[in-house]
């Protein structure tokens, strides 16, 4: 069942948009699965937040966690940029699927998810809008993923071969062509402290990367439901 | 019914027509209008590196943000523009200089035609149009500049409020719209904001988040 929920998000076929109809084509493209499996990758890293030299000290690991909050900078690295993009955020998760990942700057934008209720928001302009349900539906596969990894089961995944390396490293790579032209690899840090992870690399190309570091992390910590209901 | 309908058909077209490219009236004598000064300042005179965020939005009520990166210089026309997600995946990077290269699109940005739309809105966001005004004057109260080329009849004009608004005809046909608006020091615009008429339409709202000159 696990290994069917997982070749569903990762296996289907983007709804791509014709010449000239760059409405539905971009809409289509955010409906689709690229962005929920991209946003998968960001929140598998949260599920990451976890600790060990091997699958089973990962999965012990996450299973002793209940709640993570944390701070985290994203950077972006393209040869079009003279200095990286710096992105900054919170992100704030309770088991067993509440989930609040929020960039402050450059461009605010915020996911919410309490229970079955799954929302995110973005800015257009001086304003809060609520994205459009189609891609929130999307995001509903992201969570039935989430909430597999956050059971230590991120080695399990079809569309990815994970390796554990030295030094608390996890490499994934892509099993197929599709993901690959879009992905190279991840790579994982974990950090000396059980139950945290220090970075996650995301591979586009030789000249494109995103780096996540976490930091000001808190584990186990009681975090007020209405932070994952409200903006 | 039938007569209406045949009526409808004639009116239709003619009153489309008759919203199209208005006609510009003279400037007053007294005018300090300087149509290379007001027409043109907010297009980009020199290299730069422009990062913006992207919101797009669609009639229905869809829409996402997203972060755009354009490098471009005018002097020769050549524009290179990265669209990435917020959360830092790049879905399209393509150059134009003459001739469209793609190096990398995701979904409907793989193709040739979607891309050159959006390399054709940016440029008309960020270049000047080709040439000098062909005609100046006042199109309803607004000292206007009238720029004719393939494409199109493009007006630029500039508002008491410090705004500057284009509109780009096609035939007479109003294709887009933008509004300039939040000039910065550097003459760059800190907010663009684009309409695309017809169907189907959509909107574009930029906001600057950073600027680089290139040297």
């Amino acid at each position: 069942m696990k290994c069917m929920q997982k070749k569903n998000m990762f296996h289907r076929a983007p709804a791509g948009g014709q010449g000239g109809m760059r409405r539905k084509g971009i809409m289509n493209y955010y409906r689709s699965f690229k962005l929920a499996k991209f946003s998968a990758i960001f929140l598998i890293s949260l599920a990451c937040i976890a600790w060990g030299d091997s699958w089973d000290a990962i999965k012990k690991g996450a299973g002793n966690i209940s709640s993570v909050e944390a701070s985290f900078t994203q950077t972006k690295q393209m040869e079009i940029l003279a200095k990286p993009l710096v992105s900054k955020g919170k992100l704030y998760y309770q088991a067993p699927g509440s989930l609040r990942w929020e960039y402050s700057t450059p461009v605010w934008s915020v996911l919410l998810m309490h229970g079955s209720s799954i929302s995110r928001y973005v800015k257009r302009g001086d304003t809060v809008v609520q994205d459009s349900a189609a891609r929130i539906q999307s995001m509903r596969v992201v969570i039935q993923e989430i909430a597999l990894w956050m059971k230590g089961d991120f080695d399990a995944n079809p569309a990815f071969r994970a390796e554990l390396k030295a030094g608390r490293t996890i490499l994934l790579t892509p099993k197929e062509k599709g993901m690959s032209e879009i992905i190279t690899k991840i790579e994982l840090k974990l950090s000396d402290r059980p139950g945290m992870i220090r970075s996650v690399t995301i591979y586009e190309s030789e000249k494109s990367r995103t780096v996540l570091s976490f930091n000001d992390v808190k584990l186990n910590t009681k975090i007020p439901e209405t932070l994952f209901r409200k903006m | 019914m039938r007569r209406a309908r045949a009526l409808a058909c004639i009116l239709v077209p003619v009153l489309v027509a008759c919203s199209g490219v208005p006609l510009l009236r003279p400037l007053p004598d007294d005018d300090r209008f300087t149509p290379a000064k007001q027409c043109g300042a907010h297009f980009l005179a020199k290299g730069w590196r422009l990062i913006h965020s992207v919101s797009g939005s669609f009639p229905g009520g869809g829409g996402t943000t997203m972060i755009g990166v354009t490098e471009a210089l005018p002097s020769v026309g050549r524009l290179r523009c990265v669209l990435m997600s917020v959360e830092g995946l790049v879905l399209c990077d393509a150059t134009f200089d003459g001739k469209l290269v793609i190096k990398r699109g995701i979904g409907p940005f793989s193709s040739p035609d979607m891309v050159m739309g959006m390399v054709r809105d940016i440029r008309l966001m960020l270049f000047a149009p080709a040439g000098t005004p062909g005609e100046v004057g006042l199109a309803g109260d607004a000292p206007t500049c009238r720029y004719r080329s393939d494409e199109g009849v493009t007006d630029v004009s500039s508002r008491p409020d410090g705004t500057v608004h284009l509109v780009l005809y096609e035939g007479e046909r109003k294709a887009r719209t933008v509004r300039f608006s939040r000039m910065r020091g550097d003459g760059l615009p800190g907010r663009i904001e684009l309409h695309a008429h017809g169907a189907p339409g959509y909107s574009l709202l930029l906001d600057l988040i950073e600027a680089e000159s290139l040297k």
